[in-house]
């Protein structure tokens, strides 16, 4: 009986090690070609993790989750940031590994590393010109600057310093505009000289840009309650070397997310969980009423290619995949499709 | 003999802070046990109980409680290298739901309530215990997955006790433990210094071609004493006095997935302990209290960040049993605490207090007993709900004895859950559940083979679960009181041992399986619904076997470690690992004197492991150690 009573004991031991988990089932191979699409930057686990690349076909709706780590064989890295494109070429910008990723979009292998950056941010390819710009922080008080990169050469050929926390960067007028986000101001830079123009003074803390015909178009979040200053959020329009700001009714509005509106000639933006519409030329004051779409989301941003779709990220709670929601130009929602974990930002080609 | 004993005494208050002191129970094999005049205040009884095994503890006197759990109990380990933080899972729990206690009071840092099992060197301690199960009744908050008991036994003899070791990639250690033991009164000090450059060569699989690289920028120093002061002035009375300090300096490593790491981070903790304790025939009383002054300071030089966390903590307690006719016993406790708390991500300085009174009652007989309690506790003037525990243990026949309880449990938010700069949540509730277990333990003998068996079940239920999400609305993330997490499962303890002239051997083996789900979730979470909990294995094992004839040993480790899902979802995970190691060792002994040579193979198959995910560990490496001991002098 003693004998049963050890054996059994034993037995059951060795029963449940044969439990232990299989690996899942291999995903899907990448396709050959990512000339055209919607790649969505997923930043990964955030302490330690690895960022992700979701590409979406626009054509078949096939998704594909992290075709950088299936081409290449091993993860982007720490945190997956944000996306441009250079003919065949895609950019990847990687923030706490301090790099950017250069993919071929033939398969999206590898095809070199630019490094040596600073907690890179956000990244813009003009037109032809053959550089892209990288925003840096650099570090949590000091300066920021932003690198030029020689996309052929894969190097940086210039640095311009720029204000504290520098995130958001776009193209207006033949010029380069980056938000210091940890400022109330706004750099902007020659593109043909790469230096800086002049320094322009908007809200608290701009976070996004839409150039909209010969204004730029600067969403500002105001300072939060934690910094112990808070302030209302407000819109800048910036045309020529006019600046007019319209401010948020109350201080505890913290305007995020700018994109463009699908029917053109207005704006969307979300504050307190949900987003608004607001037409252009932006009035004296804003008044956030009747929201467009009636959640919030991680990052929103248009398709600007004939489809004109909204897209909205959820993150959910940052540690499982991400989801990505799709409206039509009437801002009705169209479809859901899956991400990685916190998807951040989009890249539309 | 009397003035050598007072020259080390001396001579070691000289050399603090990273001087001192040990074990007399090192000289020993049997397992650690507390030895005291007094009967010591009963802890709750525990079903499942795991103390360092005495081999282990020789062989690696430098070992922290985190070394010691890769190869024993059914905690497991998350840690983040040989230079990182490493915490614990019991049953499922989160790193934030297990109490630490020092002769039973917390050791939990209010702000985080995140105990680093990476700083809690077993060298400074002659009683250390873990303990998996809930026990919030008697260890108040956070005793949800399980408690380590962390103590000191009183000296019997005066002894000395000295060590050196040497290991792989740049670690050195040294040890001294002194105890003077008069009639009425003791002295003992520990000391430990430990330093690593923790440079291992690992495949950073990360990178393109997985090139072999070594750690960077991973290196640890820390030095720590702890002296104790004993006075019995009356066999019925006795008076403690201790004093803790440690520092720990380290380097925290990059992932292999980030480019590099400036950050340092650097702890440094102040405990003075105080107790009184009087046992009558019926009556027993004890007194105590401790001041904890602790520091975190963090500087990434990268990020021009440089912040301190400090907190102060003034604990006390008072506990009170007496017992009647029919082998009842009522107690009472009361326990007292004032946290102060200062950091850069509050506003301004936090404090709270907490007062609980835990009602018990015990009965027991030859054959059963039963205990109840009820845990009523007061933080800052409110009350938290009520925490009842029931427990029963039953003899069944002669080798059979049958365990079960039943309790409530509690987690209250932390400091940081409640100010943190931005997002903290004043309104959070305290995570609230139940759990029950069953355990059967068996004892056999067979033709010389000693066998021990025991098989629990349990089941726990955490509502309230606190995670910090992000919030829309506010534009940063805050927490919530969102989850309702049930964890079941069940753990199995084996030990056998024969003897063969004066050839001993021994094996145990730790068992846990462990299905911890997400039971209730937030709007928007339905795809982490009914998921296993992030690193929490389903399946984990620990074995060890030694064989020892006369004065020398060999010894071999094993830990397994099943697949951990490192997304909420279940979409990502970590394969399952195993480790071994060989451990040797052998004594030279002549009159009081006692040399020991130990040595050690530690990741026998050099395998590749990630225990928190792109955190490398190191591969096969090895140890040395040489240790002195005088007995009785």
């Amino acid at each position: 009986m003693k004998h049963n009573f050890i054996f059994r004991g034993l037995s059951l031991l060795a029963f449940v090690l044969l439990f232990q988990s299989c690996k899942e089932e291999p995903l899907p191979e990448p396709a050959n070609a990512y000339g055209t699409g919607v790649f969505v930057i997923n930043e990964g686990v955030f302490q330690g993790g690895t960022g992700t690349v979701t590409f979406i076909n626009r054509a078949t709706l096939g998704v594909q989750q992290d075709v950088f780590a299936q081409a290449n064989g091993r993860p982007l890295g720490n945190v997956g940031q944000s996306m441009a494109s250079f003919g065949a070429q895609g950019l990847i910008v990687v923030n706490n590994a301090n790099k950017v990723e250069v993919v071929d979009l033939k398969d999206f292998k590898s095809v070199g590393t630019i490094e040596g950056l600073a907690l890179p941010s956000e990244i813009l390819v003009p037109g032809n010109s053959g550089k892209a710009y990288v925003t840096e922080w650099v570090s949590f008080s000091s300066a920021g600057r932003v690198s030029v990169i020689d996309i052929a050469s894969r190097s940086v050929i210039r640095t311009i310093t720029v204000g504290e926390f520098p995130n958001a960067i776009a193209l207006h007028n033949n010029r380069i505009y980056v938000a210091n986000s940890n400022e109330n101001t706004v750099t902007e830079i020659s593109l043909n000289a790469d230096t800086v123009l002049r320094t322009i003074t908007v809200g608290d803390r701009p976070n996004g840009f839409v150039s909209q015909g010969n204004s730029l178009v600067v969403l500002c979040g105001g300072n939060p309650s934690w910094t112990g200053s808070e302030t209302a959020g407000s819109i800048a329009t910036i045309t020529g070397n006019q600046v007019s700001i319209a401010t948020f009714p109350a201080a505890t509005f913290h305007p995020t997310n700018l994109t463009s509106h699908p029917n053109g000639n207005a704006v969307l933006y979300e504050v307190n969980g949900a987003v608004y519409s607001e037409t252009l030329p932006v009035g004296a004051n804003i008044v956030p009423a009747n929201p467009v779409i009636n959640r919030g989301f991680y990052h929103l941003s248009l398709d600007p290619t004939a489809d004109g779709l909204l897209y909205g990220t959820d993150a959910r709670d940052f540690a499982s995949d991400g989801w990505i929601y799709r409206y039509e130009r009437n801002l009705a929602l169209k479809d859901s499709l899956p991400a990685g974990i916190a998807p951040g930002h989009i890249h539309f080609r | 003999m009397k003035k050598r004993s007072g020259f080390f005494v001396y001579a070691l208050s000289c050399v603090l802070p990273v001087a001192a002191q040990q074990r007399d129970t090192t000289v020993q094999l049997a397992p650690v046990q507390v030895e005291a005049v007094l009967p010591p205040v009963q802890r709750q009884p525990a079903l499942f109980t795991y103390t360092p095994d005495s081999l282990l503890l020789r062989a690696l006197p430098a070992a922290s409680v985190a070394d010691w759990l890769q190869w024993q109990g059914a905690a497991s380990l998350r840690s983040y290298g040989s230079a990182g933080l490493a915490t614990v899972s019991v049953r499922g729990s989160g790193s934030q739901q297990n109490a630490v206690l020092w002769d039973g009071l917390s050791l939990l840092s209010p702000l985080n309530s995140t105990p680093d099992f990476n700083l809690l060197p077993l060298w400074l301690f002659s009683d250390v215990q873990l303990q998996t199960g809930s026990s919030s009744a008697d260890f108040g908050s956070g005793a949800v997955g399980g408690a380590l008991h962390l103590g000191q036994a009183i000296p019997q003899h005066s002894n000395l006790s000295a060590f050196v070791e040497s290991r792989s990639f740049g670690d050195r250690s040294a040890g001294l433990a002194i105890t003077h033991r008069a009639k009425n009164w003791w002295y003992s000090a520990r000391g430990l210094y430990r330093q690593a450059e923790n440079d291992f060569p690992f495949r950073n699989t990360a990178k393109f071609g997985a090139p072999k690289q070594l750690q960077q920028h991973a290196a640890t120093r820390m030095g720590g004493f702890l002296q104790e002061a004993g006075w019995q002035p009356h066999p019925k009375h006795r008076l403690k006095l201790r004093w803790w300090y440690q520092a720990y300096d380290r380097q925290l490593p990059p992932s292999m997935t980030e480019a590099l790491s400036t950050a340092t981070q650097a702890d440094s903790a102040n405990r003075v302990f105080l107790s009184w304790d009087y046992a009558g025939q019926q009556r027993s009383l004890s007194y105590k209290a401790a001041y904890l002054k602790e520091l975190n300071h963090y500087v990434d030089l990268r990020t021009n960040l440089d912040e301190r966390h400090r907190f102060e903590a003034v604990l006390q307690e008072l506990r009170l049993q007496q017992s009647f006719v029919g082998n009842h016993q009522a107690s009472l406790l009361v326990q007292q605490a004032l946290y102060r708390a200062t950091s850069p991500n509050y506003d301004l300085g936090v404090q709270q207090q907490r007062l609980a009174l835990v009602p018990g009652w015990r009965w027991q007989r030859a054959r059963f007993s039963t205990q109840a309690r009820l845990r009523a506790e007061w933080v800052d003037g409110q009350l938290v709900p009520v925490t009842p525990s029931l427990q029963h243990e039953q003899r069944l026949g002669n080798d059979y004895e049958l365990h079960a309880a039943v309790a409530r449990n509690y987690r209250l938010p932390t400091l940081n859950d409640l100010y943190w700069r931005p997002g903290g949540n004043v309104n959070l509730q305290p995570e609230l559940g139940w759990s029950s277990e069953l355990a059967l333990h068996k004892k056999a003998q067979y033709k010389g083979h000693t066998f021990a068996l025991r098989s629990g079940v349990f089941l726990t239920e955490v509502d309230n679960w606190i995670i910090w999400l992000p919030n829309a609305q506010l534009g940063f993330w805050s927490p919530r009181n969102v989850r309702r997490v049930r964890s079941w499962g069940f753990e199995q303890q084996l030990n056998w041992s024969k003897a063969i002239g004066q050839l001993q051997l021994r094996a145990t083996a730790d068992y846990a399986f462990v299905h911890t789900t997400n039971q209730q979730v937030g709007a928007g979470e339905a795809s982490i619904l009914g998921k296993q909990l992030i690193y929490v294995p389903r399946h984990q094992l620990r074995g060890r076997a030694f064989v020892q004839y006369q004065q020398h040993f060999v010894g071999w480790q094993f830990g397994y470690n099943g697949m951990r899902y490192t997304s909420t979802d279940n979409s990502n995970f970590l394969p399952g690992y195993e480790q071994s190691s060989l451990l040797f060792g052998s004594d030279i002994r002549f009159k009081k004197h006692l040399l020991r040579l130990n040595a050690g193979i530690h990741n026998l198959f050099n395998t590749q492991f990630q225990a928190v995910a792109w955190r490398p560990m190191p591969g096969r490496h090895f140890h040395i150690n040489l240790t002195y001991h005088l007995h009785k002098i």
